[in-house]
């Protein structure tokens, strides 16, 4: 079984593959990146969520943004 | 508007500024913990607050939250303009996360290397200002 960070990777490198026929294609639009294949592209950015909500790692990002790498850390706020 | 900014501590001990995002002024409080390690965001904002500014976002990017435990989850981001009211020159463009608090964290103030900040612990205030300005650094 793939690790968090095994699947990130694949997501990236997914996205990496994809980014200039994504942001020519479908700029505006919101695109959703799961399991290192592009699995939605949808008109609002809860559609394009909905459709990846089972993957533990996924990018959910508007076409022609640049998906944020890292973590955000919140050290207080409860999980 | 004034070169250096005053921040006192509460009852609390917390340190709380005003802030307008995207032009509407909030109350957020200043936390050394909330960070990122690309840097990008600098503003976190509680459900109704993001929703409230989340039509002057743009380039919207759901990103990974981590807390104290292992796991993290999925929080919606957008880029805006964040600045300290009365503060000149602390217009900061940043992302802001839909977090659940409202935050001021360590990387909107690294969007500001001209600034310096002065924790003075004796009279608990942060002051916040230009290096050279009346801050006396």
């Amino acid at each position: 079984m793939s690790t968090f960070d095994e699947e990130r990777a694949r997501d990236f490198a997914a996205y990496e593959q994809l980014k200039a026929a994504l942001t020519e294609k479908y700029q505006g639009l919101y695109v959703a990146i799961a399991n290192g294949r592009l699995i939605k592209v949808a008109p609002t950015i809860e559609e394009a969520r909905e459709a990846v909500k089972q993957y533990r790692h996924r990018l959910v990002f508007q076409a022609g943004a640049e998906p944020v790498r890292g973590t955000v850390y919140i050290r207080w706020l409860t999980p | 508007m004034a070169d250096a900014l005053v921040i006192p501590g509460d009852s609390n001990h917390e340190y709380h500024v005003r802030a307008t995002v995207m032009g509407f002024e909030l109350d957020l409080l200043v936390d050394t913990g909330f960070t990122h390690d690309g840097c990008l965001i600098g503003v976190a904002l509680d459900e109704a607050s993001y929703r409230g500014v989340r039509s002057r976002l743009r380039n919207f990017v759901d990103i990974s939250l981590r807390s104290l435990g292992p796991a993290s989850r999925f929080a919606e981001s957008g880029i805006g303009v964040v600045a300290l009211v009365g503060l000149e020159g602390s217009e900061v463009e940043t992302r802001i996360v839909n977090a659940g608090a409202n935050l001021l964290g360590v990387c909107y103030f690294h969007r500001l290397p001209e600034f310096s900040i002065l924790w003075d612990m004796a009279n608990r205030t942060m002051s916040i200002g230009r290096m050279g300005s009346s801050l006396g650094t």
